[in-house]
């Protein structure tokens, strides 16, 4: 449970708005054609947070936003827990931030899917789809069965 | 409801799938401001109920046919008459500034990212995948039918392509998103600025309109969820999820703040409709979900530039339910403006309700919503080769703009323009009756009047009559020519729209041709008078409208063939010469 929890911090670390230098996939070099120019452009807009710093201190409350966005509850000793890790995790991508991009071009993204086409309109049932549906936590008849829905989160 | 104005009794008399903006909402009678003062303030119905001073009756709320109907009756005391007397006042001074968020379900046999069907209506959850269900470890790949379809509307709207867009991960928790985020497209869309161009319709004033577009976008639908435990969303103990929806590809078309009525709106949203069902893209069916607009309407004093606060309209499904609501909506925030009570118009999203006939606030939007967008890691950027943008370009159909231009420009009047070109198989069925050299405006009126009135009736479409347009074309030659009657040829229409073949074959197998030898007339009406000789001799004394009588005997004997112009004149000489 505690690795999960700390999973789900992390891909919201990773998907902080303004810290679009956290963006990096955890695990790979730093593609060719990286740049940071674009990518603060396409996930600009939010000024509640910066910790785009890698001098950033990391205070409890920012843990707490984290916990929100990925909608779990931690105990204050959690969140004590959470803090340094954290902190050093911004060390980390504040290391990424010192290398040289200047002669680097722009690109949208981490260029490593090489060519796929794209796929032909054509219908293909899923064949283990009732292996599959059995493993859903609950159910109601042909339905997924959820709790009570999230009002904040309704889109 | 009262006696609507011809135009609108035929429009009425018009077949389901012919009148997709023409029909409905156009027959209501707009909403009074009074009544949408009341309903925002029910304290005030409640006054007096017994008061005749000031008596108002609000009912004029008809919903399309099916649909619950909702009656208000409110009785108001001549003071409240008043305040909404400064009401009609205060609304000419305010304008209301109004933007439209669509998405369009596109009729692609499978989903946007993964080989599942995507039909409408299948078992739920049967057209499921780890792709769509969001389990790890699987990878997306973009039909390429959506690239296709994207494009098609992208050119209909005359925006420009992006050669090279890409995708986004637009993240929130819901329980019909399995994955947390929606693949969607964020910062380059595959499409943006282009415009739409409307005409309204002719019985609300007419007049032509171009709305801005922003932009086109490709995404991913969520799944449907099922609320047990009542209808309101707040009151589900829990909730159920059919993921078919899942992952059906989408267009979001967003327009610029451009329009500034209720009507407007709703024809805009109409348009919309009109140009995807012409590129057969999608089958833009409001009520099925597979077209849904979110409308932004704020109002400002006329003459301001800035936007006032805009507020989000959600949940109506059909263009006369969007005008209402952007109405109620204008008319609510107005009136706050008039109680000086601005502050109290906050961002946030409402829901129409179509029972109470009003907005209710669904939830508040504190600051943007913080989606976290990031580039889809799992999918490369949708690059586009020019050539096929030109090839998508020569295969478009004459979109409904152009086809509207076109009827004009051929001398029909507006109103026929606007029913004609409104759906694509009616204006292909049309344009093939011309070009089997059909007379214009005989055409346009056989197909206003007695196909629209069968396919009403039958609850088909102009596809599924055995009719062809050649074989209309020949009908109509034959009325003009005389070989039948204008009433054998309504005869021979029916039996063309149920068996097909042609007219001639029909006319001569069941002996209907017309009978215009004007020695055959001359026996008959000798008969006819020998026959009836008592009303010969009224006629004679005086009683000159028994001419009908002898009309209609003589009608009757010969089937309807008689030639009535040819028969009338006979008769005449006849009653008169003897």
């Amino acid at each position: 449970m505690h690795i999960l929890r700390e999973m789900m911090m992390l891909r919201e670390m990773m998907m902080l708005r303004g810290s679009s230098k956290l963006l990096l996939p955890i695990g790979t070099a730093p593609p060719r054609h990286w740049s940071t120019k674009r990518h603060m452009q396409c996930c600009s807009s939010s000024s509640s947070s910066s910790f785009s710093s890698p001098h950033y201190k990391f205070e409890p409350s920012d843990v707490l936003q984290l916990a929100e966005k990925a909608s779990i509850k931690l105990t204050p000793k959690e969140v004590e827990e959470f803090q340094p890790k954290l902190q050093q995790l911004i060390g980390w991508f504040g290391q990424l931030q010192e290398v040289d991009l200047d002669s680097v071009l722009p690109a949208l993204r981490a260029d490593n899917l090489g060519h796929r086409p794209l796929r032909e309109d054509v219908p293909i049932p899923f064949k283990d789809r009732d292996a599959m549906f059995a493993a859903v936590p609950e159910v109601e008849g042909p339905f997924v069965k959820v709790p009570k829905i999230l009002k904040e989160n309704l889109e | 409801m009262g006696e609507l104005p011809l135009c609108q009794r035929m429009l009425l008399s018009l077949p389901s799938s012919f009148r997709v903006s023409h029909s409905y909402w156009r027959s209501q009678r707009p909403l009074p401001l009074l009544s949408l003062h009341l309903l925002r303030n029910p304290s005030l119905t409640s006054a007096s109920p017994f008061s005749l001073l000031g008596y108002c009756h609000l009912s004029s709320l008809n919903a399309a046919p099916g649909v619950r109907r909702s009656k208000f009756r409110a009785h108001v005391a001549t003071d409240e008459v008043r305040s909404t007397v400064s009401m009609d006042t205060l609304l000419p001074q305010f304008e209301a500034v109004i933007g439209i968020e669509t998405h369009v379900q596109l009729s692609t046999d499978t989903k946007a990212f993964c080989s599942c069907p995507s039909q409408y209506g299948a078992e739920p959850n049967s057209n499921i995948c780890p792709i769509c269900m969001g389990l790890p470890g699987c990878l997306p790949v973009l039909n390429a039918k959506v690239v296709e379809y994207a494009v098609k509307l992208g050119l209909a709207l005359g925006a420009k392509i992006n050669l090279d867009s890409k995708f986004d991960r637009k993240q929130y928790f819901y329980a019909d998103l399995p994955k947390g985020y929606q693949i969607s497209q964020f910062d380059i869309p595959i499409a943006s600025n282009g415009s739409i161009e409307l005409d309204l319709p002719v019985e609300l004033g007419g007049g032509h309109r171009r709305f801005g577009i922003t932009r086109i976008h490709m995404e991913e639908d969520a799944g449907k969820l099922v609320h047990a435990g009542g209808d309101r969303l707040s009151g589900s103990p829990y909730s159920q999820v059919d993921l078919n929806r899942a992952g059906v590809p989408l267009l979001e078309v967003v327009s610029e703040p451009d329009m500034r009525t209720g009507l407007e709106a709703a024809e805009y949203a109409a348009e919309l409709q009109r140009l995807v069902r012409y590129l057969g893209i999608s089958n833009g069916n409001m009520q099925e979900g597979s077209m849904r607009c979110d409308v932004n309407v704020s109002v400002r004093k006329k003459g301001d530039e800035k936007f006032g606060t805009k507020v989000e309209i959600k949940n109506m499904n059909s263009f006369s339910a969007m005008q209402r609501a952007i109405d109620f909506e204008i008319s609510r925030q107005v009136s706050l403006h008039g109680e000086g009570q601005a502050s109290k118009i906050v961002q946030e999203t409402r829901l129409w309700e179509e029972g109470s006939q009003r907005t209710i606030t669904m939830r508040l939007k504190e600051g943007l919503a913080d989606y976290r967008y990031f580039p889809e890691p799992d999918l490369p950027n949708v690059v586009i080769e020019k050539a096929f943008v030109d090839e998508m370009c020569s295969s478009l159909p004459e979109l409904p703009n152009e086809k509207r231009r076109r009827y004009e420009g051929m001398g029909l009047s507006m109103q026929d323009v606007l029913i004609l070109a409104n759906d694509y198989d009616i204006s292909r069925f049309f344009d093939e009756v011309l070009t089997a050299g059909a007379d214009l405006k005989l055409a346009a009126n056989w197909i206003m009047g007695d196909i629209a009135a069968y396919l009403k009736n039958e609850k088909m479409t102009v596809n599924d009559v055995n009719l062809t347009p050649e074989a209309l074309a020949e009908l109509i030659l034959m009325i003009q020519n005389g070989t039948i009657s204008g009433k054998i040829g309504k005869e021979v229409l029916v039996d063309l729209l149920r068996e097909g073949g042609s007219a001639k074959s029909i006319v001569e197998a069941k002996g209907l041709l017309q009978i215009s030898d004007p020695l055959t007339i001359a026996a008959m009406v000798d008969k006819v008078l020998a026959e009836n000789p008592k009303q010969v001799e009224e006629y004679k004394s005086g009683k000159k409208k028994l001419q009908g009588f002898f009309g209609g005997q003589l009608m009757k004997a010969s089937g309807g063939k008689i030639n009535p112009t040819l028969m009338n004149k006979i008769l005449l000489e006849k009653l008169n010469g003897n």
